[in-house]
C-alpha cells in the first residue's frame, strides 16, 4: 500500500505502448491487441487486491 | 499530509505520461493514485467514528440508530468513490446511476427512524 503501485502501474502502461510501436514497425500488427490485454490483465491483477483491502477496511470500519 | 500531496502530485504527473502513450492505463493509474489517497485518510476516520460512537452514544440515543447513520456515511463514501471515477473517465450517465443506487439504498436504510419519529409524533397527537 505504498507509492510503488503506481511506478509499476504507469511502467506496464509504457511497455506495452512501447511494444505494439515496435510490432507494428515490425509488421506483425495483430500481436498488439494481444499484447495491450495481457498488460491489463497484469495491471488488474496488480491493483485488485489493493481495491479488496480498501473495501474490506472500509466495510470492518462502517460496519456495512 | 505531505504524503498525500506527494502521492497527489506523482499520480497526477503518471496520468498525464500514461494517458498520452496508454490511454487505457490512464484509468487505472488514477485508481491507483485515488485508493492510495483514501488509505491515508482512513485511520483519521477511524478515530473519528470512535469518538462518535463513545460520546454520542453514552447519551442515551439509542444504539442501532447510531449504526444506520454510521453506516449511511460509508455507504456515501463508497458511492462517491465510484461515481467520481465514472466521471473523471467520461461515464456520466454510469455516474449518476451509481449516485441513484447510493440514495435509493441509503433511503432504504434510513426508513427504521422515519418509523420511529413517525409513531412518535403520533402518539404525540392522540396524548391531547
Amino acid at each position: 500500500m505504498d507509492i510503488s503501485i503506481l511506478f509499476r502501474i504507469a511502467a506496464v502502461g509504457i511497455i506495452v505502448a512501447i511494444l505494439n510501436q515496435v510490432l507494428t514497425r515490425s509488421g506483425r500488427d495483430e500481436y498488439t491487441m494481444i499484447t495491450t490485454l495481457a498488460g491489463l490483465i497484469i495491471v488488474l491483477m496488480m491493483i485488485i487486491p489493493h481495491l479488496k483491502d480498501l473495501f474490506s477496511y472500509v466495510e470492518s470500519v462502517f460496519d456495512l | 499530509m505531505i504524503r498525500l500531496a506527494g502521492i497527489s502530485v506523482i499520480g497526477i504527473i503518471l496520468f498525464a505520461v500514461v494517458k498520452k502513450y496508454a490511454p487505457e492505463y490512464s484509468v487505472l493509474v488514477e485508481i491507483g493514485s485515488i485508493v492510495l489517497v483514501v488509505w491515508i485518510a482512513f485511520p483519521y476516520i477511524c478515530d473519528v467514528i470512535d469518538f462518535y460512537y463513545e460520546y454520542i452514544g453514552a447519551s442515551g440515543v439509542d444504539g442501532d440508530y447510531l449504526k444506520i447513520v454510521v453506516k449511511a456515511l460509508g455507504i456515501g463514501l463508497i458511492t462517491q468513490f465510484c461515481s467520481d471515477i465514472c466521471k473523471d473517465s467520461g461515464e456520466g450517465a454510469l455516474a449518476s446511476k451509481v449516485e441513484l443506487c447510493g440514495k435509493a439504498v441509503m433511503l432504504a436504510m434510513a426508513l427504521p427512524i422515519a418509523k420511529a419519529v413517525l409513531e412518535f409524533a403520533y402518539s404525540v397527537i392522540n396524548m391531547k
